[in-house]
């Protein structure tokens, strides 16, 4: 878990740095994409749903956003988790994952 | 079983949660100073990598519209140039009659070259290369090398400083409508929108009209551009009006920015 999670933060890290220096000169109409939160999201819909990973995800990434932010500290750890866990709510009450995977 | 994982990290998660955001806001300036520093050679590349590819891909994909642009640019000139002839003139009568009344030269204001590295999510603030080590102090007005308006700098970390821009919602300036001399305050309203509020209600605003910065003090010089009137609004006869505004700055297109210094 620890290892995981170290490795999450990390390519949260490098995401943020990739959103806000290189993806801002390819803005899609007008907006750069958020790739901290989509990594986030994209962790809640795959990990496991034993696993507190997506939620350390969600605390890393809102970190990592509050830190070069220019909104109050607490503001994207808020938002993220907010949303980590209302994927948590609808993915345990209404998505089914094949056995075979995602164990 | 849904709610296994609360029961068995909850309290652990809780627990680093109240900590993190205890110390985040106690050492939240020693934490930026530290990832500011340790970024600020990745993100100058990044920033560089994503400007270079950007301008090769436009070429590659959009050719048509590259010539086309070229064709316009070209026209544009040509009008510009015969503009130039006549402002010529007006600055040499100008100059001729600040003489004559002894006013003495405007006040100029040194500049200092600094990178942009990057843009903050939500889009109403940058990150320059530029910070305390540098000299950087908030407050300080940043320009492109048109005179662009660009914002002014809030906050300073060691090697970085973050740049408010006119969009941001705490962003708040005396400005004027150029042609028309109507002074009113630019507001942002975030998510890149900016308006110009305040405005008297006899003043006759239209679409294009250009407004610059009317600040005086200190280190802050007036007749930037800061946008154009792209909307205007008048809620009744009496009360002021408001006019929406297209920031002449948008972070996609800049590279180099100067700070104005004393």
């Amino acid at each position: 878990m620890v290892k995981a999670s170290a490795i999450t933060i990390g390519l949260l890290y490098v995401a943020f740095l990739i959103q806000s220096s290189f993806f801002i000169h390819f803005p899609i109409f007008g907006v750069t994409p958020n790739l901290v939160l989509l990594g986030v999201l994209g962790i809640s819909v795959f990990v496991s749903e034993k696993s507190p990973l997506d939620i350390i995800a969600a605390i890393a990434g809102g970190t990592i956003l509050d830190i070069f932010s220019s909104s109050f500290f607490g503001y994207w750890i808020g938002i993220l988790l907010v949303l980590v866990l209302i994927m948590r709510f609808f993915i345990r009450k209404y998505v089914r994952f094949s056995p075979f995977i995602f164990s | 079983m849904g709610h296994f994982f609360l029961k068995k990290y909850s309290a652990s998660i809780g627990v680093g949660l109240l900590l993190l955001l205890i110390g985040g806001n106690v050492f939240f300036g020693t934490i930026r100073d530290f990832l500011s520093q340790t970024s600020l050679p990745i993100q100058l590349f990044l920033w560089q990598s994503g400007a270079s590819v950007s301008r090769f891909s436009e070429g590659l994909l959009y050719p048509s519209a590259l010539s086309k642009e070229t064709q316009d640019l070209r026209n544009e000139q040509t009008l510009l140039l015969s503009e130039l002839l006549t402002l010529r003139d007006i600055k040499r009568e100008h100059e001729q009659l600040l003489e004559a009344i002894d006013l003495g030269m405007f006040e100029e204001f040194t500049l200092q070259n600094v990178k942009m590295v990057g843009v903050v999510p939500g889009g109403d603030a940058i990150i320059i290369g530029w910070g305390r080590e540098d000299g950087a102090r908030p407050d300080m007005v940043v320009v492109t090398s048109g005179n662009v308006f660009v914002g002014i700098i809030k906050e300073v970390f060691a090697q970085t400083s973050l740049v408010f821009l006119s969009s941001h919602q705490q962003f708040s300036l005396s400005a004027r409508v150029a042609e028309k001399n109507a002074i009113g305050v630019v507001q942002g309203r975030g998510r890149g929108q900016v308006s110009i509020e305040f405005l008297p209600p006899d003043a006759f605003i239209e679409v294009g009209d250009i407004v610059v910065t009317n600040e005086t003090k200190g280190a802050f010089p007036s007749n930037l551009l800061v946008g154009v009137v792209e909307e205007t609004e008048r809620v009744s006869v009496e009360s002021f009006q408001r006019s929406r505004i297209r920031s002449l700055f948008s972070p996609h297109w800049s590279e180099l920015l100067f700070i104005v210094m004393e």
